[in-house]
């Protein structure tokens, strides 16, 4: 075989920068083995693997956490929130105005985003979507940096029981999904229970105000988010630890024994349920009449009990 | 009863005589004697009408003698009076053994009449104070009635002489034997003067006097005998009461040494209750601090936990970090050395092209594949 000099001359060229930069790190003076050199082909094979390992080192995702009001949702976000290193940002959703007065602004220095809600001149949606998305990248940028994961719990009351268009989006998860991957979980809890826990804690802010008119929302949110794995909290409160395990595997976290005693740490808003040191099984509350009537003519609620593998 | 009994008795009066009460007089058969006694007044009283014709022939021969048709009794009002065929043994009491001991005796009849009690004979007819009256009972049956009233001191009081004339025997239901009527007037302060029962076989006479001041006298006595007893008593009591008082006194200086040990022990409780509050707001207050404290770094702990959590995972990550990246270095190391040989071999190449420059060109051994050596 005849080199042409030309092609000599550059790979020779090649070699001398190579070859510069290497000599630049002293490590690889240092590590220079002593041994001979193994052959150039498993070289080769050796640093395409590493570099499609480097590779396969995808960006650290956002995992995000849904679940219905009056679900349990608070206490498992808790549990979730002791895994190591991870930030849980609760009841998130950038387009709610749910928290926001009518006609007073509240006093919230820190929130641009809110005070955009009490300009006179209105802003696009886009805006409040591009300036949370800015907000999330950088944190999402710098917490991974510092090896901090980000789960973010949506505030699916705000998207799903406020208003008449409980399909209009975006969904928070679909904002999050423009900074990073994603990983989800949906946690459910029997609909009775959690809407007998909306009504008592006066939460029922849709129309009508009637179980079938939950159901048929709660099918909604579930649609929205099928395909995510699906927890319930009945299973939860039955084997907390294993369940929590499958959670935290879902989303890629490290499992932590001790959660039970560290939970109480991160104070989230909501927590609406009764309260404990021990999570167990609780007795239902009575049922009153008129919700048993309600019970007996829902349709949405029978499909929803058989979409979540409830007894009705 | 002869004029010298009933002078005898005057004899006794502190005062002249005043007027004579003539109880039961039937006919005044005595009106004589007792007017030989110069009193002011005889008052003749007798219920039984078929006397009152005499009587009134007496009571208007003589200013001194007056004449009241009535009985005397316990009480005033209206009464039967028992008119007896012997009019001296007529009587507002009803007989019991006056026919056995007087078999022809027999009541007439027995029409009201008038009575007055002693008390209401002396209220609408006054006797002189300070004169000696003298009453006089011969109202067969009502004796024990009239001395009772007397037992009235007001009544007895105005009386310093009583004649008595009673049958020997009772002869009526509710009557009473001499002896026993004398009992009752010596409880009143009447002394028997003379006593007379031999003059008439059925009749017993007796004259008594009463000396009101010494009467007076002996109630005063008696009285202060009694008031002597009460003060001894209450002497005693008060002796007593002294005692009691002084052992209160004792019991008293006690209590107010007590209590003054009280009130110096209640300073001292009262202190030792500020005391004792002050400490258990301390204490409280310690409490407070403690479970303050306690929470404090019950919450330390738990976040000590959970980053000593994150840093173990942190550790863990950069141990599995560190590994890939001895491996890479490793790898870099041994890429340098084979790249190093490249270079030689480029040398060698491009020397061997320099020394042909003037040839067209250079021959290449195709690389080794396996040994990464130029063949």
């Amino acid at each position: 075989m005849t080199v042409p000099s030309d092609n000599l001359k550059d790979f020779r060229r090649i070699l001398d920068d190579t070859l510069a930069l290497l000599d630049d790190t002293p490590s690889a003076q240092a590590l220079v083995p002593d041994m001979g050199p193994p052959p150039l082909p498993s070289l080769l094979k050796q640093c395409e693997a590493a570099l499609a390992q480097i590779e396969a080192q995808e960006v650290e995702p956002i995992r995000t956490l849904h679940h219905f009001a009056c679900t349990g949702g608070t206490l498992i976000s808790q549990c979730l929130a002791v895994s190591p290193n991870v930030f849980l940002f609760s009841e998130i959703d950038p387009l709610s105005i749910h928290h926001l007065p009518q006609n007073k602004r509240p006093f919230f220095p820190t929130d641009l985003l809110a005070d955009l809600r009490y300009s006179p001149r209105p802003v696009p949606q886009y805006l409040k979507e591009d300036f949370f998305l800015a907000g999330l990248k950088s944190l999402h940028q710098n917490l991974s940096d510092l090896g901090q994961a980000i789960i973010l719990r949506d505030h699916t009351h705000s998207q799903f029981c406020l208003g008449t268009d409980v399909s209009a989006g975006p969904h928070v998860s679909d904002l999050a999904a423009q900074v990073a991957p994603i990983l989800s979980i949906v946690t459910v809890r029997h609909p009775l229970d959690s809407y007998m826990s909306l009504g008592k804690n006066d939460w029922i802010h849709f129309s009508p105000a009637t179980l079938q008119e939950y159901c048929r929302r709660y099918l909604i949110f579930l649609e929205a988010y099928r395909g995510r794995p699906l927890f319930r909290y009945e299973d939860f409160l039955s084997s907390p630890k294993e369940q929590l395990r499958l959670m935290l595997d879902q989303l890629d976290l490290e499992p932590i024994d001790d959660f039970n005693e560290l939970r109480d740490l991160f104070h989230l808003s909501g927590d609406s349920g009764r309260r404990g040191a021990v999570i167990a099984p609780r007795p239902r509350r009575e049922i009153s009449e008129s919700l048993q009537a309600e019970v007996a003519s829902s349709s949405a609620y029978a499909v929803l009990c058989k979409e979540l593998d409830y007894i009705p | 009863m002869t004029n010298s009994h009933l002078s005898k008795m005057v004899a006794h009066f502190t005062a002249p005589v005043g007027h004579v009460v003539y109880v039961g007089c039937g006919l005044a058969s005595d009106l004589d004697d007792y007017l030989a006694l110069t009193p002011e007044k005889v008052w003749l009283i007798e219920p039984n009408f078929e006397m009152a014709d005499d009587l009134i022939a007496l009571e208007q021969s003589n200013d001194r003698v007056q004449f009241l048709p009535v009985a005397i009794a316990t009480q005033s009002g209206e009464q039967p009076f028992h008119i007896v065929n012997f009019f001296d043994l007529s009587s507002l009491k009803t007989p019991s053994k006056l026919t056995q001991i007087y078999p022809g005796a027999k009541i007439t009849q027995s029409p009201q009449v008038r009575a007055l009690s002693l008390y209401d004979l002396l209220d609408q007819n006054p006797l002189p104070q300070d004169l000696g009256n003298i009453l006089v009972i011969e109202a067969v049956g009502s004796e024990a009635d009239i001395v009772s009233a007397l037992e009235q001191t007001e009544l007895a009081d105005q009386f310093q002489g009583v004649v008595l004339a009673t049958t020997k025997r009772v002869l009526f239901s509710g009557g009473a034997a001499l002896k026993r009527l004398k009992t009752m007037l010596a409880a009143v302060g009447f002394e028997l003067l003379a006593e007379d029962g031999k003059s008439n076989s059925d009749w017993t006479r007796t004259v008594f006097w009463r000396d009101a001041t010494a009467v007076r006298f002996q109630t005063l006595e008696a009285e202060l005998a009694a008031q002597k007893r009460q003060y001894a008593a209450l002497e005693r009591e008060h002796k007593a009461l002294q005692s009691a008082l002084e052992a209160r006194e004792g019991d008293l200086a006690t209590a107010k040494t007590r209590l003054n040990e009280h009130a110096v022990l209640q300073e001292q409780y009262d202190t030792l209750c500020k005391q004792v509050d002050t400490l258990q707001s301390q204490k409280d207050d310690a409490e407070e601090a403690c479970n303050r404290q306690k929470s404090e770094v019950s919450l330390a702990l738990r976040m000590q936990i959970m980053r000593d959590n994150d840093f173990r995972d942190l550790q863990t990550r950069f141990n599995d970090m560190a590994k890939d990246k001895k491996q890479l270095e490793t790898l870099l190391g041994t890429v340098t050395n084979q790249l190093r040989a490249a270079s030689h071999y480029v040398s060698i190449l491009e020397l061997g092209a320099s020394e042909s420059a003037e040839k067209t060109s250079v021959p290449v051994h195709d690389i080794d594949p396996d040994h990464g050596e130029m063949s």
